[in-house]
């Protein structure tokens, strides 16, 4: 390895998404009184805490290549088994503990179909998805029971305007960013992102990789379940059908590549803000608005994120490249005429 | 090719002459199922349970034709719920206010140009296949929810009979299932059109060299699938006969399901329209099995999600027996970041 860290990550896609976020603030204090008070910037952050803990794997599993369509009902199977266990006398330490050992197997089968078997990952985590909606309505029995153990509600819902849950968020942006910046592990999941033929090539533990990566979506799809039971208290069936979308969205949105290899977990942070700070704003519009409006942003940002990393990214490169503050791990500055990611079709399968 | 559905019941010819198509493990199970489904019922098969099984197929038999054009172009619609509710919703809106007709009309061209704007966007805009239907998908359920936002609406008045009747002991839906197979077959391996999108999905820098009109080809396959989705609202809206913005939901991933299950590979260029059909009856064939069998009809998402998978193991076992001959390179054909799908 050279003495300097390549990165695939460059600073004026980290930088886009958050002025965008810092525009939306802006936007929403002067429409909209009281949009800066501190209750609501609790709640918007405690919403954008949720949505952005689901899709850490989603993240990282996309960063990849690949995609996890089972977040829906793992997180739903957390959040009835959470609430389950403790209604047949489990302790709530010992509940939390089961339901993201169940995210992480479930993840891990998921690995394990795309690693091991090849299996498409759409049609593994379908299929999981699928599996697990089973699992969840016959454990059930179509009714939930029981209510979340008090410690992960208070984890959730924060005591004394203590947002516990944006403390956790804040420590997983922390150690997710490491781990995909500094370990071997986040090197290998842009290396294989970004072609996959080649990283097997050059002898990086690809399988591996991958099954670590679905198991990592699993457990903070499980999380993510936790978490929301802890909130509203109970669980109901169908919880996860609606974190679907906003899953992939976020991560689009912050402007990591679908076909893998480009992106980043801080990027996401930032799009689960900005379509929190959005949704709030435009909180009368109801169900039917809330739909349109995120088929619209996910459009819109796709595009944007598509044309500033292709059509402008030697403008991009010559404005940013040379600026000190964000060199370390967001170090790209190639030299010019140099490429940092192998360039790709953008949009257009081959 | 030959028709696939041969092995749905035609005598069996001697093992050295039939190649083994993708289509056929639907087939396989459709028949498994069948039997099951005649077991469990005491040795009987009334029309009743005829017609509840093709009645359940048929919209998503037709949603999942439409999904087997675009994913056959290497493209994925994730649209196909919102276009299915919209259609559904607006077809039975207008037929409340006496415009029944009309109201399939503007439904199924609705669908068209939401397949154009799909098309469109994919092609110009150059959004991943994935991300842009799933974001119009939304948009579309939104819009679904502003023409019809509680379930309600009603229906023209030919078009259950049209959907759910039955001629004689036959299911009006079993006909049009049939007339499915036939006329997918001949779409994909006789019309030209059909051609030109197999080839797109198995090189599209190839098919442009070869002359294809690469964007036409693939706008055309998404405005096929959006028209597809859209007939699957409308027969919706003749099975309820109303409308509901929240119908669709499900079919997003069980058309995906039926394309899978029939033998459609998700990197494109190989795959059936006959397999997409025959997988959509094996999804409702599952349901109601489990409902005869007196099983728990909760286990028929264990066993749907089952299915996908194991059937995709058993295709990828079957391309990898058959060697090189005619086959792209796996890793290949999967794309270069271990596969997008």
């Amino acid at each position: 390895m050279s003495s300097r860290r390549r990165s695939y990550v460059r600073p004026v896609e980290v930088g886009t998404p958050y002025a965008l976020v810092v525009l939306a603030l802006v936007g929403g204090a002067i429409t909209i009184p009281r949009f800066l008070s501190s209750g609501h910037l609790d709640s918007m952050s405690a919403t954008a805490a949720y949505i952005g803990i689901i899709a850490i794997g989603q993240t990282i599993v996309l960063l990849l290549g690949g995609i996890d369509l089972s977040i829906p009902y793992v997180l739903n199977l957390a959040a009835v088994l959470l609430t389950g266990l403790g209604a047949s006398g489990l302790s709530g330490g010992g509940s939390l503990a089961v339901v993201l050992g169940v995210g992480l197997g479930a993840g891990l089968v998921n690995g394990l179909g795309v690693a091991v078997l090849d299996v498409p990952p759409l049609v593994m985590t379908l299929g999981m998805n699928s599996v697990l909606q089973g699992v969840s309505l016959m454990y059930t029995g179509g009714s939930p029971v029981g209510t979340a153990p008090g410690f992960v509600t208070t984890l959730s819902t924060g005591v004394d305007g203590i947002p516990y849950v944006d403390m956790l968020w804040a420590g997983l942006v922390v150690a997710v960013t490491f781990a995909l910046v500094f370990t071997r592990f986040g090197r290998s999941v842009y290396s294989i992102g970004a072609n996959r033929r080649a990283s097997e090539l050059c002898g990086l533990p690809v399988r591996r990789t991958l099954v670590v990566a679905y198991a990592l979506s699993g457990l903070s799809a499980a999380l993510g379940g936790a978490l929301l039971a802890g909130y509203s208290g109970q669980a109901y069936l169908g919880m996860g059908d609606n974190y679907l979308l906003p899953s992939i969205a976020v991560v689009v949105i912050g402007g990591t590549s679908i076909l893998g290899g480009k992106g980043s977990y801080v990027q996401t942070v930032a799009g689960a803000m900005l379509i929190t700070i959005i949704e709030s704003a435009l909180l009368t519009i109801g169900q039917a608005g809330q739909d349109v409006l995120y088929g619209s942003v996910i459009l819109f940002m796709a595009y944007f994120n598509q044309v500033t990393t292709s059509a402008s990214r030697q403008r991009a490169r010559l404005t940013w490249g040379e600026i000190k503050a964000f060199r370390g791990w967001l170090e790209p500055v190639p030299r010019p005429g140099e490429s940092v990611a192998p360039e790709r079709e953008p949009a257009v399968p081959s | 090719m030959v028709a696939s559905g041969a092995a749905l019941g035609v005598g069996r010819r001697p093992w050295p002459r039939v190649t083994w198509q993708r289509s056929y493990t639907a087939a396989l199970l459709a028949v498994t199922l069948l039997a099951l489904d005649v077991v469990f019922s005491g040795g009987t098969f009334s029309g009743i349970q005829a017609l509840g099984i093709t009645n359940d197929a048929l919209p998503l038999a037709l949603a999942a034709a439409g999904e087997t054009f675009v994913v056959l172009t290497n493209g994925i619609d994730l649209s196909v719920g919102g276009v299915i509710t919209l259609a559904n919703v607006l077809a039975a809106a207008l037929a409340q206010h006496g415009l029944g007709n009309e109201g399939v009309v503007a439904a199924v061209a609705l669908g068209g140009f939401a397949g154009l704007v799909n098309g469109l966007v994919i092609s110009y805009a150059r959004i991943a296949p994935l991300i842009a239907t799933l974001a119009t998908g939304s948009i579309f359920v939104g819009l679904a929810l502003v023409v019809l936002p509680l379930p309600g609406g009603a229906v023209a008045g030919w078009l259950p009979g049209a959907t759910t009747g039955s001629l004689g002991a036959v299911p009006v839906s079993a006909v049009w299932l049939g007339l499915m197979l036939v006329g997918g077959w001949a779409l994909l391996r006789r019309s030209q059109f059909g051609v030109n999108v197999q080839a797109l999905g198995g090189s599209e820098p190839a098919s442009w060299s070869a002359g294809i009109k690469v964007v036409r080809v693939r706008t055309a396959a998404y405005v096929a699938s959006g028209v597809c989705a859209a007939l699957a609202g409308v027969v919706l809206n003749g099975l309820t006969q109303s409308g509901d913005p929240t119908i669709g939901a499900p079919y997003l991933l069980d058309t995906i399901a039926a394309v899978v299950i029939g033998g459609t590979s998700l990197a494109g260029g190989v795959g059936t329209i006959v397999g997409s059909v025959l997988g959509a009856v094996v999804l409702s064939l599952v349901s109601a099995v489990l409902l005869v069998s007196g099983l728990s009809t909760n286990l028929q998402y264990v066993i749907s999600g089952g299915i996908v998978i194991g059937v995709l193991l058993v295709q990828m076992q079957l391309w990898r027996l058959r060697g090189a001959t005619g086959a792209r390179p796996r890793r290949a054909a999967r794309g270069g970041g271990g596969g997008k799908l």
